[in-house]
């Protein structure tokens, strides 16, 4: 297949998924011109159809609005009752979507697509609560009219003058995967309303003056009808594309659309939109953020339009540029982007002077690698828009009465020293004002003040005074230069300054996202960095911040880090954890639960939601998108962070195993054999006994019956240290320390292990040493695997030496014996597990010395392997003296006990 | 004479049969208990000499079977344990066994326990001097001899060593060592036993090679040897 044919891969996964879906989850969506054409009728007939079939169907809501025959159709099917909302005082009725969700039908009917829910309930519209009972896999049957579906408003509200405010997005028509259009003649639909078959009377009635009428309903109805065949054409593409068959789908467009805080860039949006379906062609929409300070409406349009080209499948991109035509050349060339589609410019005469045009002019002066498609606009609303928030931002207004009163002042003062400088100096303290202004005002304060300013300076210094007529040809020409010096200089500086404010908030936003990189890289485990996380953006957001992660047991831990300004209640909580399971940002500021006071967004990485962060706003109504966009950055960096430390935690889990794999494979190997030692003279010696020669002779049968008790002790010293090293090892050995004397210890050792010492003669030399706090058996343990190491590794009857004695604040014990020593390069390795000293003959575990070690170190203690004076392999083990608890005195004369009596 | 009857109970059939074999041929009538509760309806039933008992039972705690037995009966009773139960050895000492054994341990170790705890079992009068290889203790002169020549203790040291004595062959625990000679609220303070048992030993066993006296049973108290 050649190139240009061959899909798109992410294109066709979405396609395959949807055709997964298909098979999964189905929407029906029975379409109509307007009410009243029977789609209620239909849906439910449908439904009834399906039940028949055997379907399990529940009604989740449908409206009959008193219609008769609606409501017969209601019978026969199970309906789920709807939930009571109370809100302001009145009770309100909504469908019951957690009760559906817990019914778990096949198939759910939901009428009214585009009704807008009551505040409280889980979503605001309820097309959301009909996406997400498909995305728990139930099938549902829906009905909407044209007016509603999203890219159509427009066209509907200019046909009938009613403005819609309840729209549902055009991407649900895409996810249905039936359309079916109920389609009646206009004429048919007049008759049946004048029938009262639509609406109740009173509602009839209006509804019939504003809407039903024959024209506009034969407009609606072409819609409709095309609305339904682009559907078609739709799916046809799509059909053709995963089946590979020859299409028109090779198109090298790509599409950018230019968004502003205008609430006429939704049209630019849908526009773009239908142009981008139509030739096939992926879009973009840009924002660019001049820096110019927004008001509340204003902030909520411009969220509600990038929403938008969100929701309508575009990529959107903000980049902050003051110059906003080179951003967008800029960016169109690093997209290859081929079409631009804005809005016509409004005109601003002296700015547009500034820059060499407007935005449009610059556009295709300068450009020539992308058409420029110019939407058409409707001039009247606009022009008032442009100056509503003018009017609304107070601040502007206070600004000029200040620059007005500022100038009042400056011109008082140029008045006092008039009488030693001569008027024209007085321009130049004019024109420092207006430099100084444009340090600290907006623009237009500041072209304001250039203005008055240079008015004022004819009208008060300029003679003749007290005119604005100039008497000298001279002056004038001064006049007017210094009027467009003023505002030049006034635009330029306000120009670098605001430059200047992009520069740092950039570089502010740089420094923070570089700080929290810093503070995640930093470690000193989640909590430590989390919480620096959490304060630094509560710095820079108006609120607070927090973090919400994921517990051991894969559900939420509602130990918010940095939670001192987050209280936490159960609404919140079943917030969080809507927002955590369905992997989507919730509560305040979004259209799920909105009626919550955070804002949770779920940090989301490839194994899904590791947590959420919290922003508890203070005093600031939405969430704006540099503050999303913020959120959203820090939550994939966290997210990062935290899914990389699990990653490590599972390396080193399987290191663990490996190391325990390990481990195994070499105590099956050096064990097997210490246990099958005794065990083979155990069975043997135990066998022979049995056999009639050996009963009747007593001598045979005392060796015999010796060596079995030997060996069995043998197996249980290895079973001992066994067992000890398995407590070492699961961190479960538990000292019981009491106050003992170590040489009695190590007298009763050796007295233990008479029958293993063979003729190895034993030397003591002790010296005196106060009692210490030990755990007598294990130290039993370290000193018999010392010792038996001894006995095994040197020649018949040569002697091991104990010494014990007092250094300071230790008891050093002195395990030596006469052998060869150990080679040099073994004296460290000796302690480790498994390790034995090459050319060693076989037997022995490899454990006594890294259990005696081990033990010597759980109290505290030391051990080092050396080898001593005579050449032998020596044992130092050093443990520590802590002060005996006072004993009680005696009052017998013979001799007070002390510490030191031992 | 009859011949003493002798109860084990443990739940290994192993144990018991070695333990029936061994016993029979010292002349010990034997009976045998799989569990704790069959084992006590065999206290009641057979009323044994002795008890020997697996302190680690299926079906019910072997020290809940001490605690029941000790309602009625003063049945001398020794337990087994495993090595590395201090605890248990301790408790059930202390809740009113009479003696214990670590497993693995040899026969010649459980007769001696099995003698010395029959022998306090039965009332015999209490002889004012006691003897035991070249060892010597006269309760009523207060005097200490060891081959021989008296050896000088403190107050302290001779009710101490008196205690262990009057039990000799049988383990003494700390606590009730402690409880004996220097009263209930000094149960705690091991201490006090490590000082003093240092010197009554360095005070009786004179020379290395000696016999030796107190044997120390880690983590459970002490036993005063019976010299053969």
């Amino acid at each position: 297949m050649p190139d240009s044919q061959r899909p798109d891969p992410d294109e066709l996964l979405d396609i395959v998924k949807a055709e997964s879906a298909k098979a999964t989850a189905q929407l029906r969506i029975f379409f109509g011109m307007s009410a009243g054409v029977g789609k209620t009728y239909a849906m439910l007939e449908a439904a009834h159809e399906a039940k028949d079939d055997g379907v399990d169907v529940v009604i989740g809501v449908v409206e009959t609005h008193g219609r008769r025959e609606t409501a017969e159709l209601l019978e026969g099917i199970e309906r789920i009752p709807k939930k009571k909302i109370s809100y302001r005082g009145t009770e309100l009725e909504e469908m019951d979507l957690e009760a559906i969700l817990k019914r778990r039908p096949k198939l759910v009917i939901v009428d009214e697509l585009a009704h807008t829910n009551a505040p409280g309930a889980l979503h605001s519209k309820r097309y959301q609560d009909v996406l997400q009972l498909l995305e728990e896999g139930i099938d549902v049957y829906t009905a909407v009219n044209v007016q509603h579906i999203e890219s159509r408003k427009d066209s509907v509200e200019k046909i009938t003058g009613i403005a819609i405010r309840e729209t549902v997005p055009d991407s649900l028509i895409e996810r249905a995967n039936h359309i079916e259009l109920i389609d009646i003649t206009p004429a048919g639909l007049l008759k049946r309303l004048r029938e009262g078959k639509v609406y109740l009377e009173e509602r009839a009635e209006w509804a019939a003056q504003n809407f039903f009428k024959e024209a506009p309903l034969s407009a609606l109805r072409e819609i409709a009808l095309r609305l339904t065949a682009e559907k078609v054409d739709y799916d046809l593409q799509d059909y053709s594309k995963l089946h590979g068959s020859e299409g028109p789908w090779n198109t090298n467009e790509r599409l950018m659309v230019a968004v502003s805080h205008s609430p006429y860039s939704e049209r630019l949006i849908r526009a773009t939109r239908r142009y981008a379906f139509n030739l096939e062609a992926p879009w973009m929409a840009i924002h660019v953020d001049t820096g110019e300070a927004l008001n509340n409406a204003d902030q909520a349009q411009l969220g509600k339009n990038l929403a938008l080209a969100r929701e309508l499948g575009a990529e959107v991109v903000t980049v902050p540029d003051i110059d906003v035509t080179e951003a967008l050349q800029r960016v169109a060339k690093q997209r290859n982007v081929t079409q631009l589609i804005i809005g016509r410019p409004t005109q601003r005469f002296l700015r547009d002077h500034f820059e060499g045009g407007t935005v449009l002019d610059r556009l295709v002066r300068q450009t020539g690698e992308f058409d420029v498609h110019v939407i058409r606009q409707e001039t009247a609303p606009e022009t008032e828009r442009r100056w509503m928030p003018e009017f609304s931002n107070l601040s502007a207004w206070i600004q000029y009465w200040y620059v007005l009163w500022l100038m009042v002042g400056v011109t008082i003062l140029a008045h006092f020293t008039s009488g030693f400088l001569g008027f024209r100096s007085i321009g130049f303290i004019y024109l420092l004002a207006i430099l100084g202004f444009s340090l600290v005002f907006s623009l237009g304060p500041v072209l304001f003040a250039a203005a008055l300013s240079s008015l004022l300076w004819n009208f008060f210094f300029i003679p003749p005074k007290y005119t604005f007529a100039i008497s000298s040809v001279e002056d004038v020409l001064l006049c007017v230069s210094y009027f467009f010096v003023a505002v030049t200089t006034g635009y330029l500086t306000y120009r670098i300054r605001k430059h200047e404010r992009i520069f740092q908030e950039r570089e502010e936003r740089t420094q923070f996202l570089y700080q929290i990189t810093k503070d995640i890289a930093a470690g000193g485990g989640k909590e430590v960095y989390l919480s620096k996380v959490a304060e630094q953006l509560s710095g820079i957001l108006k609120g607070h911040c927090g973090f919400i992660l994921k517990g051991a047991n894969d559900k939420l831990d509602f130990n918010i880090i940095s939670s001192e300004y987050l209280p936490f209640s159960e609404k919140e909580q079943a917030v969080a954890l809507w927002a955590f399971e369905n992997e989507k940002a919730a509560g305040w500021s979004t259209d799920n639960l909105p009626s919550s006071r955070n804002f949770y967004l779920p940090m989301k990485t490839s194994e899904g939601s590791v947590g959420l962060v919290v922003f508890k706003p203070k005093r600031i109504k939405r969430l704006g998108i540099d503050h999303e966009n913020l959120l959203f950055t820090v939550g994939n960096q966290v997210a990062i962070a935290l899914e990389r430390e699990s990653l490590e935690e599972k390396s080193k889990t399987n290191d663990r195993l490996r190391e325990s794999e390990k481990l195994h494979q070499a105590l099956m190997n050096s064990v097997s054999h210490e246990l099958r030692t005794p065990l083979t003279t155990i069975i043997g010696s135990a066998s022979t006994l049995s056999q009639e020669k050996v009963q009747e002779n007593p001598e045979m049968r005392k060796e015999l019956s010796d060596e079995l008790v030997r060996a069995s002790h043998r197996l249980n010293r290895v079973i001992e240290n066994l067992l000890d090293m398995t407590r070492l090892n699961s961190g479960m050995l538990s000292l019981k320390r009491d106050w003992y004397d170590v040489r009695e210890l190590l007298k009763l050792t050796v007295k233990r292990l008479q029958g293993d010492l063979g003729e190895h003669p034993i030397d003591y030399n002790f010296g005196e040493v106060p009692l210490i706090k030990i755990d007598y058996r294990l130290l039993e343990q370290v000193f018999s695997n010392l010792i038996l190491n001894a006995v095994a590794y040197t020649a018949e009857k040569s002697a091991i030496h104990l010494v014990v004695y007092r250094e300071t604040d230790q008891v050093v014990i002195r395990v030596r014996d006469e052998g060869g020593g150990l080679p040099l390069d073994a004296l460290q390795k000796v302690f480790e597990k498994f390790y034995r000293v090459p050319g060693t003959k076989a037997g022995g575990t490899g454990l006594g010395l890294y259990i005696a070690k081990s033990l010597v170190e759980a109290h505290g203690g030391t051990i080092g392997a050396q080898n001593g004076g005579a050449g032998g392999a020596e044992f130092v083990i050093r443990l520590p003296i802590e002060p005996l608890p006072r004993v009680l005195g005696e009052s017998d004369a013979t001799g007070a006990p002390s510490t030191k009596a031992l | 004479m009859k011949s003493k009857v002798i109860l084990v109970i443990d739940d290994e059939s192993s144990i018991r049969k070695f333990l029936r074999i061994s016993l029979e041929a010292q002349q010990f009538a034997v009976h045998e208990a799989a569990s704790g509760r069959e084992g006590i309806q065999e206290v009641v039933g057979r009323k044994p000499d002795l008890i020997i008992l697996d302190l680690g039972l299926t079906d019910m705690r072997g020290l809940d079977v001490i605690t029941k037995v000790r309602e009625w009966s003063s049945v001398p009773i020794i337990v087994l344990t495993v090595q590395d139960s201090e605890d248990d050895k301790v408790q059930a000492l202390d809740t009113g066994a009479d003696d214990y054994l670590t497993k693995p341990f040899s026969v010649p170790e459980l007769m001696a326990r099995i003698r010395v705890a029959l022998r306090h079992s039965q009332p015999v009068p209490l002889e004012a001097v006691f003897k035991t290889g070249d060892f010597e203790m006269d309760f009523a002169g207060h005097i200490v001899r060891t081959g021989g020549t008296e050896v000088k203790l403190t107050a302290t040291e001779f009710s101490l060593l008196q205690v262990l004595v009057k039990n000799a062959g049988k383990v003494v625990t700390h606590r009730m060592l402690l409880k004996e000679v220097w009263g209930p609220n000094s149960v705690e303070h091991t201490q006090y036993l490590r000082v003093y048992m240092g010197q009554i030993r360095k005070k009786l066993e004179a020379s290395e090679d000696g016999p030796e006296l107190i044997a120390t049973e880690a983590g459970v108290g002490y036993r005063f040897l019976i010299q053969k």
